[in-house]
């Protein structure tokens, strides 16, 4: 079962539902996350398998299983394509430069 | 899109977006920490207390497991930035477990500092721990005007190399020019060493009495001749403000939050108003309980009485901590932003 973590040196704070993500010290870039991905980040502690946060994902929102593990599959490929998922080459590079 | 924006600039628009959620919601997005009241220099407007007196105030500072303990607490309670401060805050033995702990919370570590203690082997440590903003006030553009005015003859010559130094390993810094009667006539200087090696600069011009009730340092405070030559001079632009809407409040209490050496926890670390203390509550408690922040939040524009009724209003850039400090008054007014708001109506009609 596939665990996934938020990279250490990623500054995040949830204001209200929506998450605020500042990766200063990788790409430089800010993100906002809306409540769904709020939900999903929050999970993202290395603690979770992907399996069991589309399961959240179904008591939390309306949604049905395929819909929930569809949508979280496509958050967790944008999140590695902005490197802001440990385990990365680029962030083992980093952290071992 | 479950991610619902990006930003190439998390300093820009991202921010403001979360600044603003941040007021609405009252969420410590900015929340500074006095790590330490030790200082280095005898700076004569310092709040903490004279340090040529030597009168510190009475009280127990922080401990460094106290200090890890409310770093995890705001940061819990949504402070993304998280500044440490002093005193000056490069003295304290554990800073750099400080900033650890602020990186491991997910937050953004920012000091504050004289930058005396800043050399190349200090700056890569806190590069590499992770601090992403050193601001270095700056007092003058000479070594005697930081003699005057820090008590140390050689800091100038050292805050200077501490700057080159920065810029070198390409830290992060902002300097704050500290502007008072002693150095005004230096501003030029001091602006344009800013500007010649590329580092930000924001002014500050308010010099409050000390928290300990000493007004002396009120006498370092321009003069209305040296505020009206600031309108009309080649950096106007800092010091002009038009309060069309007149907004009075500030981000205290809302965005903003300051935490004293001793634990008490205050709606902004330049409004000292006590509002529990982290050794009897927790600060979670403490900043959605306290009545002192609450009443703060639940200010109306109609309660700034004679703000509302004052002729220069449309020019006023109070600020509310500093009035507190002044007056003991949070709502009312001080002479200092009576004479900024005055002068720059005057100059603005004068320009009209």
């Amino acid at each position: 079962m596939e665990k996934v973590k938020i990279k250490s040196r990623i500054a995040f704070k949830k204001i209200a539902k929506e998450t605020y993500v500042f990766d200063y010290y990788g790409q430089g870039k800010g993100h906002k996350l809306n409540e769904v991905a709020s939900f999903i980040w929050h999970l993202l502690d290395g603690s979770n398998t992907l399996e069991s946060i589309s399961q959240k994902m179904t008591q939390e929102f309306s949604v049905d299983r395929m819909t929930a593990q569809s949508d979280l599959e496509c958050f967790i490929n944008e999140l590695k394509s902005l490197e802001l998922l440990s385990g990365n080459d680029n962030d083992q590079q980093r952290q071992s430069a | 899109m479950i991610m619902t924006s990006k930003d190439n600039r998390p300093k820009g628009d991202l921010l403001d977006q979360a600044m603003r959620q941040s007021y609405q919601e009252c969420n410590p997005l900015f929340t500074t920490i006095e790590i330490t009241l030790d200082c280095n220099l005898k700076c004569k407007h310092c709040y903490n207390y004279d340090r040529e007196e030597q009168n510190v105030p009475n009280g127990q500072a922080m401990s460094r497991e106290e200090i890890l303990e409310t770093i995890a607490a705001v940061a819990a309670e949504g402070a993304l930035f998280i500044c440490l401060t002093g005193g000056e805050a490069l003295l304290h033995p554990h800073l750099e477990d400080f900033i650890q702990e602020i990186i491991k919370q997910h937050s953004v570590a920012r000091l504050k500092s004289n930058g005396l203690l800043l050399n190349e082997k200090k700056i890569e440590r806190l590069a590499r721990l992770g601090v992403d903003l050193i601001d270095i006030s700056l007092y003058g553009a000479s070594e005697e005007s930081y003699r005057n005015f820090t008590g140390s003859g050689s800091a100038f010559t050292r805050v200077m190399n501490a700057i080159d130094a920065c810029i070198a390993q390409k830290m992060n810094i902002s300097l704050s020019i500290i502007l008072n009667r002693s150095n005004i006539h230096e501003l030029d200087a001091m602006v344009n060493m800013a500007r010649e090696k590329g580092v930000s600069f924001q002014f500050s011009d308010e010099i409050t009495s000390r928290y300990d009730g000493d007004t002396a340092p009120q006498q370092l405070a321009l003069s209305e001749a040296d505020y009206e030559q600031l309108l009309k001079g080649p950096f106007s632009e800092y010091f002009n403000h038009y309060n069309d809407d007149n907004t009075f409040q500030c981000n205290c209490a809302r965005s903003v939050c300051g935490i004293s050496a001793f634990g008490e926890v205050y709606p902004c670390i330049g409004a000292p108003l006590k509002s529990g203390n982290l050794r009897n509550q927790s600060f979670a408690q403490i900043w959605k309980e306290s009545k002192v922040l609450n009443d703060i939040r639940n200010i109306q524009k109609e309660d700034f009485k004679e703000c509302n009724k004052c002729d220069f209003k449309n020019y006023c850039n109070r600020s509310s901590g500093g009035i507190y400090i002044n007056t003991g008054e949070y709502k009312g007014c001080d002479e200092d932003s009576l004479m900024k708001a005055r002068v720059r109506s005057k100059v603005a009609a004068e320009d009209s």
